[in-house]
């Protein structure tokens, strides 16, 4: 999938990941791709931008933590965060519903 | 483990590329790096060679400058709209601030001259001036044991320049000092970096140089024309003025050869792009 295709949705992909739990910036790369079977493969230099932008929206929050022994910018979704990906997700719902009904729907038979 | 040349290199053109605050430039070079030593070093445990490992995590990574430019349009767009009241106070409070002291510095300087050299050769009024009864009336009240009107008028215009002097020192040293608090107050934040502060180097030794060569030459010319009215207060203004273009031309002369650098380079980088 090109990256042009994400635009727009990447801030609901990185918000949903956050929804489990606290990640930093690889681990939530690397779980976008598993997630998306590979679909998802963008840029790795793209998400962090994203998540800076998420941060200053009060979406997000980081913190430095070291446990692997290496300074490491974990980040975690706060509750402005879980009311957009809330929001987001029904956006989403409500658009790929209305795509689909619109692929699956037959014309109507010409008039006589 | 991969030897982190090419990764070292890739951090390096991406600071030079970005154009966020200090604060943020760091963060944003120790998660690169976190994220790009990890990505080499997992390749190498797969077998890449160091080398490979660091290419194809720059590559997949992206360009340098694409990646800056994403930092740098989303500190721009997510700013918030006290950060920039917060910015323009700041901004102007250091500008206004110094501009007063200086203002300041020299009234008062001025008002030493006075006292020691005649009041007239500072607030003195131009030769030939006439009063009005009513002028000369209130000029006396403000000093009843002048000698005449034209005293009086020194009197009261030095007093003035004195009084105005002060008020400008004051406000001018409120306007640094709340400046200075608020940095403080705000350092942590992203709301209180960024300051142009290129752009404050540069206005600040062009606007004392400028002044300083006019009010001194302005007041070169009056006093070898005539020694009084007012005359020593333009060269004393001249000289302040100058003493503040002094002090800004080191930092003035190195925003100039930043922008001057950076302006070359980019035309540099548009020819090659060609």
């Amino acid at each position: 999938m090109t990256p042009d295709l994400l635009k727009g949705h990447l801030d609901l992909l990185l918000l949903s990941i956050l929804e489990s739990g606290p990640l930093h910036g690889y681990a939530i790369i690397e779980e976008l791709r598993r997630r998306s079977d590979g679909t998802f493969d963008l840029p790795e230099g793209t998400v962090y931008p994203a998540l800076h932008r998420l941060e200053r929206l009060a979406y997000v929050s980081s913190h430095w933590s070291d446990e692997t022994g290496r300074r490491r910018r974990q980040y975690q979704l706060n509750d402005g965060g879980r009311a957009a990906l809330a929001k987001k997700a029904g956006e989403w719902r409500e658009f790929s519903g209305a795509i689909e009904s619109v692929m699956r729907r037959t014309p109507c038979p010409a008039p006589a | 483990m991969p030897s982190p040349g090419l990764i070292d290199d890739y951090l390096d053109e991406l600071l030079d590329a970005l154009r966020v605050d200090g604060r943020r430039a760091r963060r944003i070079l120790i998660e690169t790096e976190d994220h790009l030593l990890q990505a080499a070093n997992e390749r190498v445990a797969a077998g890449a060679t160091p080398a490979e490992a660091e290419r194809l995590a720059i590559e997949r990574f992206g360009p340098a400058p694409e990646v800056a430019r994403r930092f740098n349009d989303g500190a721009a767009q997510a700013l918030s709209q006290r950060a920039w009241f917060l910015r323009l106070y700041l901004y102007a409070a250091l500008l206004g601030g110094v501009g007063l002291i200086a203002v300041g510095i020299a009234g008062q300087m001025s008002a030493g001259v006075g006292l020691a050299f005649g009041k007239d050769t500072i607030a003195g009024d131009q030769p030939g001036v006439t009063y009005t009864a009513a002028r000369c009336a209130d000029y006396f009240e403000y000093a009843p044991g002048a000698a005449n009107c034209e005293a009086a008028a020194t009197d009261h215009h030095f007093g003035e320049l004195w009084r105005n002097a002060s008020a400008a020192l004051i406000l001018g040293v409120l306007a640094v000092g709340s400046h200075l608090w608020l940095r403080r107050r705000y350092a942590k934040s992203d709301d209180g970096a960024m300051l142009p502060r290129r752009a404050f180097a540069i206005l600040g030794t062009v606007a004392f140089g400028g002044a300083g060569v006019l009010l001194t030459g302005f007041g070169a010319l009056g006093t070898g024309l005539n020694a009084h009215a007012g005359n020593a207060m333009y060269l004393v203004d001249g000289l302040v003025a100058l003493a503040f273009f002094a002090a800004f031309v080191p930092a003035g002369w190195r925003a100039l050869r930043a922008v001057s650098d950076e302006a070359r380079s980019g035309y540099v980088e548009a020819v090659v792009a060609r």
